[in-house]
């Protein structure tokens, strides 16, 4: 007898004639045969004992290992979706409550913005506003004074730049002249914190930020305790001993602070320069300025040094060119109807 | 009294309920998934039927697969005590829930097996010690199921699970190919493989050699 051996196909179709009348088609086939044996194997079952042996154990089976997140999440597709819509809504406002509550956490470090009233009562003051953003954990805010030197004949700076990388100094330069010392602190918690530190009033104003510079020249005017150089107010203290000394003409060394909006320093110290030539009597030799340009003229005293058609004489062309002093007549006989042009 | 009588009647309702099942075999997919879900919220009846439904079927596949009556019983505890631990993560996913009871048992065979590399043989005695009406025809009974346990024992793992669903089981080719994760025709190779070589480990090596040269003699 010859078979030809069944492939995987054919194999399984026979197998399955097998299983479904229970009698193989082809006896002889050795795969069909076993797997005939297997068919007709005992199908053993649970004995009953057994059985309830096995339920009490898979019963007693400890549960803790179930998810609660499955034990109390809902089954059914609706109330997936209710309660995936009622976990997205807390989400979000607890996400807009969180930010809202977290905005000044999130800026960059806090900082106070400090506003620095200055006001001198004894003067016409200056306010001198400058407005500094320091870290807030400072306690107070150390700033060491800038110093800037203005050499005479150069322009003033208006708003004089501090190099301090944290200093920006916005000046706002407000007359106001005040009785009462005034002073205010603010502290606004939101930044930028702005804060009005109170400066004690003091005859001399020392700011604790403050720019100190150096003026020397002439005086252009003056005015009680106010002086004017190079179109400078300055404002000297009434006290001071120079003001006894000076007048229209004299070169100055000022120290002060400066305040560029108005253009008003008051002053920290104050020297009378003198003359490297004085032909005067009184010590200081005449000298002139011409407001306008800001020349100046300066009788040296040994005739060497023409007064400018601008400047007043004061006497020197009767000293140098001999030309009679107004109201000499009984001088050296010539220039007797001199009409000197300004003396 | 009572208790007697309820244990009684408690398991003639059972096999009264292996019974339906057993008669009953499209009762699967679509019931058993409504059982599954309220067996995964915790109701416990509904883990017992799961447990009716497919108690014996899972203890003849490990019972092939061991060498003992006794081990067979304790790994069917195994699987379904791991059935009750993995239900909360157990996902309908359109297979069968028995696919899943399956590969638990395979799994818990495997291990079982490692684990018996460990310790000696056991005997056959359990599966004799069973009564029956007719000794002789359980001793013979007994007999076959050892030999074909040692001949199923020499095959790989996928092999032994394919020929105990496809013939003791009689799960279609298709069947078993969604419970071994393997394609139509994979199945089929692998099944014409496994029977080469189970007939000859049932001593038909001769006359597989044969068959196999197309029966030229």
């Amino acid at each position: 007898m010859s078979q030809m051996p069944h492939d995987p196909n054919s194999l399984n179709d026979e197998l399955d004639r097998l299983l479904t009348s229970g009698q193989p088609d082809s006896a002889a086939d050795p795969l069909v045969e076993a797997a005939a044996r297997l068919n007709a194997a005992p199908r053993p079952r649970l004995s009953p004992e057994a059985a309830d042996r096995i339920r009490a154990t898979m019963l007693a089976a400890p549960k803790s290992s179930r998810m609660p997140i499955q034990r109390y999440f809902p089954q059914s597709a609706p109330a997936r979706l209710a309660f995936v819509a009622a976990v997205t809504l807390l989400l979000i406002v607890g996400t807009i409550f969180a930010a809202r509550n977290t905005i000044p956490l999130l800026n960059p470090p806090p900082s106070v913005e400090r506003i620095t009233t200055l006001t001198d009562t004894l003067v016409p003051s200056a306010t001198l506003t400058v407005t500094n953003t320091v870290p807030a954990i400072l306690p107070e805010v150390t700033t060491v004074p800038e110093s800037a030197t203005l050499d005479a004949g150069e322009l003033p700076v208006a708003a004089p730049t501090l190099p301090a990388p944290t200093t920006t100094p916005s000046v706002t330069n407000t007359s106001l002249p005040t009785t009462a010392p005034t002073s205010t602190s603010t502290l606004t918690p939101i930044p930028p914190l702005a804060t009005t530190l109170p400066v004690p009033p003091q005859i001399t104003p020392e700011p604790t930020l403050s720019v100190t510079i150096t003026i020397e020249g002439p005086i252009q005017a003056i005015d009680g305790n106010t002086i004017t150089i190079f179109d400078l107010t300055i404002l000297l203290r009434p006290d001071d001993p120079v003001l006894a000394q000076i007048r229209v003409g004299d070169v100055l060394r000022i120290e002060g602070n400066f305040s560029g909006g108005s253009q008003i320093i008051t002053t920290l110290q104050v020297t009378l320069v003198p003359h490297v030539s004085n032909g005067a009597s009184s010590g200081n030799p005449e000298t002139s300025v011409n407001s306008s340009t800001g020349d100046v003229w300066i009788d040296s005293g040994d005739c060497s040094n023409p007064p400018p058609p601008w400047a007043p004489a004061h006497g020197w062309r009767q000293r140098c060119e001999g030309a009679p002093a107004p109201g000499n007549s009984g001088g050296q006989g010539m220039g007797q109807n001199d009409n000197d042009d300004d003396d | 009294m009572s208790r007697v009588i309820y244990q009684k009647e408690r398991r003639r309702w059972n096999l009264t309920l292996s019974w339906v099942y057993q008669q009953h075999d499209s009762i699967t997919s679509v019931n058993m998934d409504a059982w599954v879900q309220r067996a995964q919220s915790g109701d416990s009846s509904a883990i017992e039927v799961i447990y009716e439904r497919y108690a014996d079927v899972i203890y003849r596949y490990v019972y092939y697969r061991v060498s003992s009556q006794r081990d067979a019983e304790d790994l069917t505890a195994e699987v379904f005590v791991k059935m009750v631990e993995g239900l909360p993560r157990y996902r309908f996913t359109g297979v069968p829930f028995e696919v899943w009871l399956y590969r638990i048992a395979g799994a818990r065979v495997i291990d079982f097996r490692r684990r018996q590399r460990r310790r000696p043989e056991s005997t056959l005695s359990d599966d004799l010690a069973d009564t029956s009406t007719h000794p002789e025809d359980h001793i013979e009974q007994a007999q076959e199921i050892q030999t074909l346990r040692q001949a199923l024992s020499q095959l790989t793992d996928d092999e032994q699970t394919l020929l105990i669903l496809r013939f003791v089981e009689h799960k279609s080719h298709q069947e078993v190919a969604d419970i071994l994760h393997k394609t139509s025709a994979a199945v089929k190779a692998m099944q014409h493989r496994a029977l080469i070589r189970l007939a000859s480990l049932l001593g038909s090596e001769e006359k597989v050699r044969h068959y196999l040269r197309g029966g030229q003699s």
